[in-house]
This record gives structure tokens, sequence and C-alpha cells, in this order.
């Protein structure tokens, strides 16, 4: 303990100038990240904006600095260095190098937080787990890495160069893991335990490398690190896992709506993007309601028809919204435009298994607005001006689940008002949301999540918004949709027709060359998944040029050329 | 001179060492003992593979082959606590150049129990040290001297200095020396081993010799034995001497004893150094291998005299081995 205690003092006081920058760079960042919490940050421009983002990137910067210096101080590269002759402990060593670590960046980080959680006028208390995972977070990204690229460089400018050849490698790996796993729905918990994984491999590796400084290993266990990751991710059984995070919802139960009129409605033109055919299908809740909302995250598809049989993994789903109050719900299956070709015009069995979150209704309550904030449900606070104006509603961490809010608003600022409020003239009542389906922590080194109220007044357009105003003792309802599940439903449909999907193409004409003309002429062809009518133009070279006309689907016309 | 530690722990001792850096051999099968109390040069050309033994000594570098033990250790497990007892000073070494020396020494001493404060301020004195300067702003002789006096106050059982006095100038050289010689002097004196490519650097300090050159170990021996051992030969020959009168052979420089090290044929003498001070025996050999022998002095040999006729012989052995080569 006294060695380590000892070598601490000697960088901390060696290296007090590399301290304090960092500490004054943490403290402007401080100071000017709540500019970002303001309504239309981003139309005041200028100097005022470009000092946070600035700072949001010098940050990690000086974490690099002085991280480099302190590994550097006792560097582990190379056989030169004093320290390697004298009676240094390599536990004690890096237990004064994590000591430092901790006490001069972790903890200055987190009173940094708690200050601007503090001063957006929320509660530390109500987010501490919250506080200890992001710092976990942050080391695993951050303090971890840049340790361990420190330990196996001699300086500084190694370090950077070995960084930014670093990032570019990671680039490249990340471009060939999102070519090969493009759209694929990665369960939360695997992208958890992948960063869990990476921190503790890296770790590894720096204890490793003070215990024994073998230089040449520890590089390859970086290089190989990304690598192993990704390779990880590609046999990771992400299907099963994504099942055994989402088990079958017994309620409600969804099918395929097979009204034509549905069918038709629901579908626009099937789009396609990249080689990916994105189909719309009309479902509907086939088990009384629940009263719940649900929201996709993910999709696999599988298909199969007569001598053909294709499955997909998880996708990452369109963010359907199943909610019982869409009327005519629909559901996005992305399928490969080659698999799609294939069974365009065969009725295929589509088989859908879906991840989805369900979203609960709580009961509405009641706030009144004050000056200068007023609270919003899952510990949120909304700022109010006496004019009436609301800023961006603020949480700590990660925004809370969407919350309905609804409330009388006046047309003109508050403060013009004469009148009391309660004897105001009737104002519409507004209702707006707040919140985001997306519950996971945010990552920003500020730790306040904004969302924005946008009161605007009925009839107002984009470009000529009519602004309303909040004044001050006014009733605000909130009614919030907590998530109450995660599961998991399937829907089947038997001889369904892919194309049949395409809206417009229910009927059409083509005119042109065929070169295998269905016998007999004039026939009424039932094609599968559509009616063709043939209609013979001029013969020519054995060659007959046709009209054809078809029904309820689309035409493979490439098919019948051939 | 000295008085060894009463101890039988050997300070020293390595078995068919060896280190290869890919196809390049830096050290061949060395084996070597250092005896307790001694002061044992390691000497040999630049790339003889000092700076290389003494890192596998000290668990630096770890050895292709063999084993070495320092101080009973094995070098492989050597580690903090060992480098209590042990003390490393090297030229290259690279120093926290912000401290200042007496930062370092602050630094240094809680991490030694026997820490001797007192003798760290009369080495301080006698070494002439600017405390308060910092390291970065010390010349080289001065910086020498502070590694110096960063590791004698804890009293370490085996000192090893890296070539110490390279580059320095005689009055600093005579300084680290004479630090040295007062720590030869204590009652229960440390083994030191210092590396050197000059024999003369320590030629006056040491009390064992060992002989380095490209990996391989020449000899290893007490300084006595070897000023004893080695004469430098000077044979008059008859002016009349047919080239006949040499024995018939091949070349004439391998027609003579392998033990002939460096011979120089002039007009009418040949020289050359003899490792087996035997008079009557070298007197014999002449009077065998050269017909026309008429007189043979044989005369003592300073310690640079011997490494640098070695040091030559061994470079121009390599070269007629690359001539045989290209031949």
């Amino acid at each position: 303990m006294n060695q380590i205690l000892h070598i601490f003092r000697k960088d901390a006081r060696h290296l007090y100038p590399e301290i304090v920058v960092t500490f004054a760079v943490l403290i402007a960042f401080a100071s000017s990240a709540p500019r970002l919490w303001k309504p239309n940050w981003a139309s005041t421009g200028g100097v005022a904006l470009l000092v946070p983002v600035l700072l949001r990137m010098l940050l990690p910067v000086a974490w690099l600095v002085l991280i480099s210096r302190l590994v550097h101080e006792e560097s582990l590269v190379g056989d030169r260095q004093f320290w390697i002759t004298r009676p240094y402990r390599w536990g004690a060593l890096l237990a004064a190098k994590v000591l430092f670590v901790f006490l001069f960046l972790s903890v200055p980080f987190v009173l940094m937080q708690v200050y601007l959680v503090q001063h957006a006028g929320l509660d530390i208390r109500s987010c501490i787990p919250d506080l200890l995972l992001y710092q976990l977070r942050l080391s695993a990204l951050f303090f971890i890495p840049f340790f361990a690229i420190a330990a196996v460089t001699s300086n500084f400018a190694r370090l950077t160069l070995s960084l930014l050849l670093g990032l570019l490698y990671l680039g490249l790996l990340f471009a060939i893991g999102n070519h090969v796993m493009d759209g694929h729905l990665f369960p939360q918990s695997l992208s958890i335990a992948g960063l869990i994984f990476f921190a503790l491999a890296l770790l590894s590796l720096i204890v490793f490398q003070y215990a024994t400084r073998r230089t040449l290993t520890v590089r390859g266990g970086l290089f190989a690190l990304p690598v192993l990751l990704l390779l990880l991710g590609l046999v990771a059984p992400t299907r099963s896992l994504t099942q055994g995070t989402h088990p079958t919802f017994s309620t409600p139960q969804w099918s395929i709506n097979r009204n034509p009129a549905r069918q038709q409605a629901a579908n626009s033109q099937p789009v396609e993007v990249g080689g990916l055919m994105f189909l719309k299908l009309p479902v509907q809740q086939i088990t009384s309601s629940t009263g719940e909302r649900f929201k996709i995250n993910g999709v696999t598809a599988t298909i199969d028809a007569p001598g053909f049989h294709w499955s997909s993994p998880f996708v990452n789903n369109t963010n359907d919204d199943l909610s019982d109050a869409a009327h005519d719900p629909t559901v996005t299956v992305v399928i490969p435009k080659n698999v799609f070709d294939q069974v365009r015009t065969t009725p295929v069995d589509l088989h859908l298994q879906f991840v989805s979150t369900a979203y609960g209704t709580n009961p509405a309550t009641r706030e009144r607005a004050l000056i200068p904030a007023f609270p919003a449900p899952d510990h949120g606070l909304c700022p109010l001006t006496a004019e009436g104006v609301v800023g961006n509603c603020r949480y700590a961490y990660r925004l809370a689940t969407p919350i309905d809010i609804s409330m009388p608003v006046s047309a003109l600022p508050c403060d013009s008002v004469q009148a009391p409020v309660d004897t105001q003239p009737a104002t519409p009542s507004l209702t707006t949301f707040i919140g985001s389906d997306d519950d996971r922590l945010a990552f920003d080194f500020d730790p306040i999540a904004t969302t924005s109220l946008n009161l605007v007044l009925p009839g107002s357009t984009f470009d000529h918004p009519l602004p309303a105003f909040l004044c001050k003792g006014s009733p605000v309802s909130f009614t919030s949709h907590p998530i109450l599940r995660r599961g998991s439903f399937a829907i089947t449909a038997k001889t369904w027709c892919l194309a049949s999907t395409r809206s417009g193409a229910t009927s059409g004409i083509f005119m042109g060359r065929i070169r295998r003309l269905p016998p007999p002429l004039r026939k009424n062809i039932r094609k599968d998944c559509c009616t063709l009518q043939f209609r013979p133009l001029i013969s020519r070279n054995s060659q007959t040029f046709v009209s054809a006309v078809w029904r309820k689907g689309s035409l493979d016309i490439p098919t019948l050329q051939k | 001179m000295t008085t060894p530690l009463a101890s039988s722990v050997t300070p020293i001792e390595t078995h068919n060492l060896s280190m290869r850096f890919g196809r390049e051999s830096a050290l061949m099968d060395l084996s070597l003992i250092v005896p307790d109390g001694a002061i044992y040069a390691l000497v040999g050309p630049n790339g003889a593979g000092k700076s290389t033994f003494i890192k596998l000594l000290l668990n630096i570098r770890r050895p292709t082959s063999g084993t070495a033990s320092v101080l009973g250790r094995p070098s492989a497990s050597i580690s903090a606590e060992a480098f209590t007892e042990i003390a490393y000073v090297s030229e290259n070494q690279e120093l926290p150049e912000w401290m200042t020396v007496s930062q370092l020494l602050a630094h240094l001493r809680s991490f030694y129990p026997k820490w001797d404060t007192a003798l760290e301020q009369q080495l301080a004195t006698q070494l002439n040290i600017p405390m308060s300067r910092k390291l970065k702003h010390l010349s080289r002789g001065q910086r020498m001297k502070a590694s110096l006096l960063s590791v004698l106050p804890y009293n370490p059982k085996l000192i090893i200095l890296d070539e110490p006095f390279s580059g320095l100038d005689p009055l600093v050289r005579d300084e680290l020396t004479e630090g040295l010689l007062d720590r030869a002097a204590q009652p229960y004196p440390p083994t030191i081993l210092i590396s050197s490519h000059d024999l003369a650097e320590v030629e006056t300090i040491a009390t064992h010799v060992c002989f380095l050159d490209r990996g391989r170990l020449l000899f290893s021996e007490e300084s006595s034995t070897l000023t004893d051992r080695f004469r430098q030969v000077t044979v008059t020959l008859a002016a009349s001497a047919p080239p006949s009168s040499l024995p018939r052979g091949s070349h004439p420089d391998s027609a003579y004893p392998a033990d002939w090290i460096l011979p120089e044929l002039g007009p009418s003498v040949l020289r050359f150094v003899h490792p087996h001070a035997d008079e009557a025996t070298i007197r014999s050999e002449v009077n065998r291998t050269l017909l026309n022998a008429q007189a043979v002095e044989t005369e003592p040999m300073s310690l640079r005299s011997i490494f640098v006729a070695l040091a030559k012989s061994t470079r121009s052995t390599t070269l007629d081995i690359l001539k045989a080569n290209r031949r």
C-alpha cells in the first residue's frame, strides 16, 4: 500500500499541470453544457454553439494526454527504463496508476455529472444506478482503451499514431461487420456482454503487460481482440438469444388481414433499398385488446414454398406501432430482392416472428404549471418562463417512456394577458407528448437528456408555427406509458402471394415480344399469383408479339420471355 | 583486497546461457561464475554481447536457452524484491529526467528498507553532485555519478555497471572509481560486475576479467592469473634464414602453433603473444617451430595489451574465415 501511495503521490506531483488542464476542460464543459438544454439551441449558432461541441471533443483528448503521461512515467516498452531494475512491484505500480485514473479522471467526471444533474433541477438520487452504469461504460470506451494503448507504446506521439491506426482498423472491421450483419437485430444483452468482454479483455491485457512487459504479445492481443469480437458477433446465436429474452406473448394474438380492401389500402409500393424489398403487411388483432401499445423492435421471416425455403435472422424493424389506437396496423417485412424475385409469383407459406415492446397506460396525473419549472413523470422537469414558454423537458441519463400531455394553452404570451388565469378566454386544450420509445442509456458526456414539448396552436404549419403559451398555474395532465413487458408473437400466412402486396400492380398491360407463347392463344392463364390474359398482335419469325393483361398481382415478365 | 560475504551464495552463475535475435546469436553457451566479493570486469568489443548478458541476468530479457542465477535466484524469477539487493547502473538508462537529483533520491528512498541516508549524504559530497539540478540538465559524467549515488546508499550485495565509464573524462572516471573502491573496501563488500569495451577503464580495479567476443566467452579468470599467464614473446631470427627454414606447411600464419597469438614476422624478428607463460615451454616450442631462431625473449603484459591482442586475434580469425569462404 505504501508503494502504491508513494507512486501515486509522485505522479500527482509531477502531472499537476495536466491535471489542472483536464479539470479546466471539465469545468468549461460543465459551464457550457446547459446551453444545449434550451429549445432551438441550434439556431443560436456561432461560438456559443461551437464551444460545447469543441469541448465534447477536447475532453477525450485531455484524458488521452493525461493517461499517456501517467502510464509513460513508468513506460512498459523497452529495456532501458530505470524503474525496471528498481524494487517496483508491478501490482503496486498498476494499482497506483488505476488509483490516479480513478481520482483524477473518474471522480471529477462523476462530480461534473452530479453538478449538471443538480443544475438541471433534477434529483441525483433518482438516477444513481444510471450514473454508475454510465461510468462503467465511459471507462470501457475511453479510459481502459487509452490505458491499454499507452501500456504498449513508449510516448504520446506513438500512442496517438497507434490510436489513429487503431480507429482506422476498428472502422474497417466495423464496416465488414456492418456489411455481413446488415440490419440485424443485435440483442441489447449481447451488446452489453460484448462491451463487458471488451473491457475485461483489455484489463487482462493491461495486467499481463504490467506483470510481464511482453509488449509484442500484448500488442498482438490488442490487434486480435476486435477481430475476436467480430467473430463472436458473427457466430453468436443472436436468434435464440433474442427469442430467449422475448418470451412469447400469450395475448394479444395477431394475424394477417386478408381483407382485399385492407391489403390494397395498406400496401404502398414495395420499396427496394440496397437490394432489400420492404413489404408492408396488414395485420389484425384476433384476441381481445389488452389495452397495451406494441412497438415492433425486430422481425424474423421464414418463407416456404415447394422446393424453396428461406429464413432470415432477426432484423431491425422500422418501429411499427401496433397500438390499439392505430386503425389499420401494418407490419414491415424486409426480404432480399433475390429471394423476393424467386417467389414473387408463387404462393408461399410466410411465417413471421416479431419481438416487440408492450407499453401500458398509467392513470393520468395532474400538475400545475409552475415557474421556473414543473415536474414531469419519471423524475423529469419542464422549465417554464413567465411568458409561458415551456423549455425542453429534462431527464437524467435517459428519457422517459412516451408521455401524453394535455393542457390549456394561450395564443398570447401569458405576461401580456391581464386577466387572471382562471378567467382567461377559453383556449383549446393542447395535446402533445414527450419521451422516447428508446429507453436505452444516452451516451453523451452531458447527463441531461432533453425532449421538446413543441407547443404550437392547432392550425399551425411547419413553415408558420403559431406558438402556444402555457401560463403559470394551468393544469397539466400527464399520461405516461411505461414499458410493461418485452416479448414476441408470431404471424403465419399460408399460400400468401408476396407479389400481391404490390400496390398498383393488381392489374396492368404489357405489350411486347415473348418467345414461349402460352398455349392456347387467347386463353386466360392463372399463373399462380397473377391472372394473365394474352392477345396476339403480330407473329414474325416464330416470335409473337402479344398484349398481356394481368389481374391480381404482378407479372413476372422475364420468366415469360425466356 | 576484499573480504567475501559470509554467505555461500554465488552472486552470478550461468550455464550455457544463449540468446538469439532472429538468426543472430548475441550470446552462445555462456557459462561462468562470478565469485563473491569480486570486481569482475566483463570486457569485449562493441557488440560482443555484454549488455545482453547483463539484461539476461536482470530478467530484463529472457534467454533463448540456458540458465542463470543471481544471488541464488534463477534470473527468470528476479523481480521487485531482488532489486533491493541488486544495483544496476547503465550509460543508456532512461532516468526520470524531470526530477532533480534530490527528488530522485527522495523518491527512491522509500523503496529500499536498508537505505542509508548518512551514506547518501557522504556520497553526495564525495561525488560532488549538484543535488538541486534536474537530471535532464546534468552532464554525462554527472548523470553517471547521480546514477551511482542512487544505488550505493542501500548497500546492494551485487552492483552491475554497464559501460559506466564510457565517454567520461578522467577526473569523473576517477571519482566514480573511488566511489566503487570505497564500497569494495567495506567489511562486507558487494560483488561488482563492470562491463566495458576498454579494459584500460577497469584494469586498475578489476579482480577478475572475463573476455567476450561475438557472444562467445574467450576466458574468465582472475586478473593476476591472467597477467601471470600471458607473455609477449620476441624471437630473433638468423638474418640469412631461407624461407624454407619455416616449418613446411601451407600459409605462413597457419604454420605457427595455435597458441601463438598475433604472430608478426619482421626481417629478423618474430613477435607473438603466448597465453601460457612457462618460459621453458615457450623456448622449446620456438626451437621446434623455427629452425633459425637465435634468441627468445619474454615480457609480462598489461591487461590492456592482453585484451588488445586477443581482440585483434579474434578479428583476424574472422577475416580469415571470411577470406576462406570467398575462396
